[in-house]
């Protein structure tokens, strides 16, 4: 049953290709224009290139969180979906799942090359890299309890910043916490170990919050 | 399109089920507030298995809240209505709302094949035979974008032939159907409540069946304010 949801979740990124492709440029894009902003100084950028990076995929993660369920609501599909297929759990964990595969995991394989441009040691290249691939599920998993909530709006954009950034910057600070630890060579497993906290925690109860909130705004 | 072909639908009712009618939903003084209004309160019926029921009424007299509330998108205020267990499970209808929930970028096939319907995804051969039934065979590997609105709306219909339920919500069905669309989808209900089982659908235009369905009438007539 997941599989198939999660089938049909890809399958439909797929074919909107450049809707994926979107917030990867975003990110790209963003992180590239400052080595060009400021002065072309390795260690500058360096030391500031961890928060650069985690800030610009955090909010090209915001970006992308408009695809998860605004389509299938407007065409009725999502109450299709919640009514018929059993667990409307699944169909949350589908959505969710597809959602980072399509945005999060390439922002994960993005970021090495990104290490490179900010000029960083392979040390926080390294943790850049284990944040991002712990960090963005977590993005993945808060943005659906709120683009969940205000699905059903028209303008729910700002109101969908304003929900999910509060809970965002946990992430932010332990993820660019980490890497500029182990930019000074220091032990990073305590930022690391908290985080997975945070995607275990989340991965528990956001199903239910999430399925929650849509049922709220399909009403 | 083929009347004749009608027997998707009917394998979910076993002979013995046939002929014997038995309540599949029974709704006892439903009430449904939006925000301040009640759209109606005190509404009593049964909906039996044979049965078609065309709920009627003004624009704005709560016929798509009172099936969304049956299904369970919308939460009613007072009253209860109680689906009947089949098979130690609660009876899960299939609604089909006013959207047509078809997805323009998959295509006629996959929009069938990705879809659960009432907990379970139908066979490749089962969507096959449907979307020859709609007459929409040709385009069975078309964008679902490049189809017209009444043949968007085949698709969803084509759901009901693969459904494995007892019961069908449908919410103004003949919207942008043709003719003889309008003909196939009266022939499919009354095949399917002759084989037991039970159809709760609204419409603005008058039904043709053999047996005439039940009216139920909203009335806003009476509007409380609380």
């Amino acid at each position: 049953m997941l599989m198939q949801l999660l089938k049909r979740e890809l399958l439909r990124h797929w074919r909107c290709r450049q809707d994926l492709i979107n917030p990867l440029i975003f990110f790209v894009i963003t992180v590239s224009l400052f080595p060009l902003a400021l002065e072309p100084q390795g260690q500058l950028l360096a030391r500031i290139g961890n928060g650069i990076i985690w800030v610009a995929a955090l909010l090209a993660a915001m970006l992308s969180l408009e695809s998860m369920y605004r389509d299938d609501y407007l065409d009725g599909t999502l109450e299709l979906l919640l009514l018929q297929s059993g667990s409307p759990y699944q169909v949350v964990f589908a959505k969710i799942i597809s959602h980072w595969l399509t945005s999060g995991l390439p922002l994960v394989l993005m970021s090495p090359l990104l290490a490179v441009m900010m000029q960083m040691e392979s040390e926080s290249a390294i943790a850049l890299i284990l944040t991002l691939l712990i960090g963005t599920p977590v993005l993945s998993l808060i943005g659906s309890v709120g683009m969940g909530l205000t699905v059903g709006l028209r303008q729910g954009g700002v109101l969908l910043s304003l929900l999910v950034l509060p809970l965002y910057i946990p992430i932010l600070i332990f993820g660019a916490g980490a890497v500029s630890r182990a930019s000074m060579g220091m032990d990073y497993s305590g930022q690391l170990a908290l985080m997975g906290a945070f995607l275990v925690g989340s991965l528990s109860l956001v199903p239910f919050a999430s399925v929650a909130a849509i049922k709220v705004s399909i009403r | 399109m083929k009347n004749e072909n009608g027997d998707e639908n009917n394998n979910q009712q076993t002979d013995s089920q046939r002929f014997v009618p038995r309540t599949i939903l029974t709704v006892t003084n439903l009430g449904i507030r939006r925000s301040e209004r009640w759209l109606f309160r005190d509404l009593n019926f049964e909906l039996k298995s044979g049965e078609v029921i065309q709920v009627v009424g003004e624009n704005g007299a709560g016929k798509t809240s009172l099936l969304r509330s049956l299904c369970g998108l919308l939460p009613y205020a007072r009253g209860e209505a109680k689906w009947a267990e089949i098979d130690e499970s609660e009876c899960l209808p299939l609604f089909l709302g006013h959207l047509p929930a078809v997805k323009p970028e998959l295509t006629v096939f996959e929009n069938l094949k990705f879809h659960p319907i009432a907990g379970e995804f139908a066979t490749e051969s089962q969507i096959e035979a449907a979307i020859e039934e709609v007459q929409l065979g040709f385009y069975l590997d078309t964008q679902a974008r490049y189809l017209s609105a009444g043949q968007v709306r085949r698709v969803g219909l084509a759901r009901l032939l693969i459904a494995q339920t007892p019961c069908w919500i449908l919410d103004e069905p003949f919207t942008s159907l043709d003719v003889d669309g309008c003909h196939w989808l009266e022939g499919k209900i009354d095949d399917f409540a002759k084989n037991g089982g039970c159809v709760l659908l609204t419409s603005h235009q008058s039904i043709h069946l053999p047996t005439p369905p039940k009216l139920l009438e909203l009335s806003n007539a009476e509007q409380f304010t609380c």
